[in-house]
């Protein structure tokens, strides 16, 4: 019978080899491959252009949105790795399995910019739907052909509700952090001298 | 050739094994374990020295 200490050592054992595999993987069939420089041009000029197309007179307000989007890729991208639902054979980092390019700069980008473009919740959520077609049935197809993503147990549009799931709560989250601070600012006024 | 769809690595078999790992022993030694409640109800202990 299993113990915890057991499972501990063999858990440990397992990931020992599971980044040994990772590096060993990287350094000899990764590192400065062509799609390897694909990914790092992606990421370079997905950053330059969120930078320059982004309202910076709504920054606090997009960064916000973005950041909320971004923390949820990763966390399913991390949980589809994990369950081997997908597994991303390029990347630009080693050690962490997430696909760094899309998931912290490609995907957010095009997320940020809905937000910021498409304000009422009617044309939001069409664009959203929109973008998440074209998430599913454009992008990832694009990335499967050029070789930086497999799909193992997935489907494409299996992706479908969940890309239009992440906008709209990203944006309902926005919406309710930005009421609590415009009530708490009302209710926290600064006192002006006499 | 890039445009080309690459083996599966080798990678994705040890993850199976370390998924498969964390989940038995998150079922047989963590779930509904002492921790785990303290955890979910953020009720851990002070321990008195």
């Amino acid at each position: 019978m299993h113990s915890a200490v057991s499972y501990a050592i063999s858990g440990i054992e397992v990931q020992k080899q599971l980044t040994s595999a990772r590096l060993d993987e990287w350094m000899h069939n990764e590192l400065f491959h062509l799609r390897w420089w694909f990914l790092l041009v992606l990421f370079i000029v997905s950053a330059y252009l969120w930078w320059k197309i982004v309202d910076k007179s709504r920054l606090y307000e997009i960064v916000l949105y973005s950041a909320l989007i971004i923390i949820s890729i990763i966390v399913l991208d991390e949980l589809g790795e994990e369950l081997t639902l997908w597994d991303y054979p390029y990347d630009l980092l080693p050690l962490f399995p997430p696909l760094f390019s899309v998931d912290l700069a490609s995907l957010p980008i095009v997320y940020s910019l809905v937000y910021q473009y498409f304000r009422t919740w009617r044309s939001f959520m069409i664009a959203s739907v929109v973008m998440a077609g074209i998430f599913c049935f454009l992008l990832e197809p694009l990335l499967v052909l050029s070789g930086v993503y497999q799909m193992l147990k997935w489907k494409s549009y299996y992706g479908f509700p969940i890309y239009i799931f992440l906008a709209i709560s990203a944006k309902v989250l926005v919406n309710m952090i930005f009421s609590i601070h415009m009530k708490a600012g009302v209710i926290n006024k600064p006192k002006t001298g006499r | 050739m890039f445009l080309m769809v690459s083996e599966i690595p080798k990678d994705v078999e040890i993850q199976e094994k370390l998924t498969s790992i964390h989940i038995d022993e998150w079922a047989k030694e963590d779930v509904f374990h002492l921790k785990w409640w303290l955890l979910k109800t953020k009720c851990s202990p002070v321990i008195k020295k």
